[in-house]
């Protein structure tokens, strides 16, 4: 079961600040989308109102066609997964996976044991004697073994290790292959994480600014590697995002797609083009005067 | 995949009832070794019999479960809301769930008060000791098992509710609002005192007031009416609440 997500016009205020202005998308069911924003740019406040943590200002939220805040049948097929949690530090591994087990319908208890095996959670031990990793670990097993038809992680596995980290993107796409469902994936590790993405979403100071298929997205610029002379004339009057030069040769990344004429140069004179990262991209678009980057 | 579950609100109320059932457990077998150090003492001291003459230990040790109960009820909100709900529960079902479970807590504590004053009444019977209540009750001896049942049942709810209300006060609003909701929370608790003519502002209400205790079926249906309102009052406090980040 896969449920598609529709946001309308979504404002969002604390008091007499707007969190989330104006954000309108619409999301099909079954796919891996990635919430790209700088801090405090609303991610966590958009995840929040999708999961029912917290009702909207104005716009309208539909999830499988319905709204979802205070709709019990919807709730409880969209599990929400924060770094920090929202158990009590006294309670243990054990009684969460419990308290779990009883709340989400398609709960897969096999899948939680295997998960909790994976990371090698100590199921006695209380929240409060955990390390970040291992809560982060924790979380992410509770979102995977949910099964919940919209699963989203909001920065959920930052305290994992690299080794931990890795494992849980294995895990991720191999379930997401088996059982598919919608993720949202709200990370800063864009590197990381980013071959995952077959949708990318980018939050800025709370309005939506680019919502893109991934590859539509990198094709929007270009790494341009090559002689350095060669390449400087290649990009000129290009937006450059970054470039790095080792003796003779260059990279420099670029944004704007590249026109016939210069695709066909670069060839010519045995310029390799490749897309841009998904990184670069995002620092360009969310960069502000005074941020020095 | 999909399993036969539990209602929300009947999981709710089962998880909490597995989550407090060590503190629950703990706090009876204190109070009872209290009570009956208390007994042990008074047989070794042998007091005469004017001295003990009317004077229900029992019915005092009453004020601790309220007590009590009304601390738990401070935590539950502000413990659990945010557990329940980020596991998929909707507010609703978590306030009903809460009702459910203060329902059964208040059941299991009003039948150890029943279970009490048999015991004492025995215990007074077999030393010679004459026993009096000094309160006013919706019973009027000990023997009146139903009615100590369901009075400590409302009492305790009505207790019980004040302190979730406290909780749900400081959940919704900032702290300078919650101590303004603290205050008026322990409004149901008093109103259930009023209603059952009991204890505290029961003897206020019989003595200064002069008020003639309502017919036994009133005084239910009032104090069904009271229980409700803790319930709807929580619901009105905690029914759109944000669930906030927590810190790592």
């Amino acid at each position: 079961m896969t449920l598609g997500i529709e946001v309308k016009s979504l404002q969002l205020n604390y008091g007499s600040f707007r969190a989330i202005k104006d954000v309108s998308f619409t999301l099909a069911g079954g796919k891996i989308y990635g919430l790209l924003g700088r801090n405090g740019s609303g991610k966590t406040s958009l995840l929040s109102i999708l999961a029912s943590f917290r009702e909207q200002t104005s716009g309208v939220v539909a999830i499988g066609g319905e709204a979802p805040f205070e709709n019990a049948k919807i709730m409880e097929q969209v599990c929400f997964i924060q770094e920090s949690g929202y158990m009590q530090d006294s309670t243990s591994v054990a009684d969460v996976l419990r308290l779990s087990e009883s709340c989400w319908p398609n709960w897969d208890r096999e899948y939680a044991a295997r998960l909790i095996q994976l990371y090698e959670l100590p199921l006695k031990k209380r929240l409060s004697a955990l390390s970040r990793g291992m809560k982060s670990a924790l979380g992410v097993t509770v979102g995977l073994a949910s099964r919940a038809p919209v699963t989203i992680f909001d920065e959920a596995y930052l305290g994992m290790d690299a080794p931990s980290r890795y494992a849980f993107y294995e895990e991720l796409l191999q379930d997401y292959m088996e059982t598919p469902r919608t993720f949202i994936l709200s990370t800063h590790l864009i590197e990381e994480i980013g071959t995952l993405f077959e949708e990318v979403l980018i939050l800025d100071q709370g309005h939506l600014i680019m919502h893109e298929e991934t590859d539509a997205l990198r094709s929007r610029g270009a790494t341009i590697t090559g002689p350095d002379e060669v390449v400087d004339r290649l990009t000129e009057g290009l937006t450059v995002l970054g470039e790095q030069q080792l003796g003779r040769t260059k990279s420099v990344t670029v944004f704007g797609e590249l026109t016939k004429e210069q695709r066909k140069l670069a060839l010519a004179e045995g310029i390799e083009l490749g897309p841009v990262s998904l990184q670069d991209l995002f620092v360009h678009l969310t960069k502000r005067r005074g941020d020095g980057q | 995949m999909t399993r036969k579950r539990r209602h929300p609100a009947h999981n709710v109320t089962h998880q909490l009832l597995f989550t407090y059932r060590w503190t629950f457990i703990v706090y009876w077998i204190v109070f009872i070794a209290i009570f009956i150090g208390i007994a042990v003492v008074l047989n070794h001291l042998a007091p005469s019999k004017e001295a003990m003459d009317s004077q229900s230990v029992w019915e005092g040790a009453a004020n601790s479960p309220k007590v009590f109960l009304m601390v738990i009820g401070i935590l539950l909100t502000p413990l659990s809301l945010a557990s329940f709900v980020s596991s998929g529960v909707t507010r609703k079902h978590f306030i009903m769930g809460i009702g459910f479970f203060m329902m059964v807590m208040s059941a299991i504590f009003a039948f150890v008060m029943v279970a009490g004053y048999p015991i004492e009444q025995m215990i007074y019977d077999k030393n010679g000791w004459s026993l009096a209540l000094n309160n006013p009750h919706i019973f009027t001896s000990s023997d009146q098992l139903i009615g100590i049942f369901f009075e400590y049942f409302f009492l305790f709810f009505a207790y019980f509710g004040s302190g979730w209300m406290i909780g749900s006060g400081f959940t919704r609003f900032q702290w300078q609002i919650g101590i303004i909701i603290s205050v008026v929370a322990l409004l149901p608790a008093m109103a259930m005192e009023v209603v059952l003519s009991s204890d505290w502002m029961g003897s206020l209400m019989q003595s200064v007031f002069e008020v003639e205790r309502s017919p036994l079926a009133a005084v239910i249906v009032l104090a069904i009416i009271v229980m409700a309102s803790i319930i709807g009052l929580n619901y009105l406090l905690i029914r759109r609440v944000a669930i906030k980040k927590k810190v790592v």
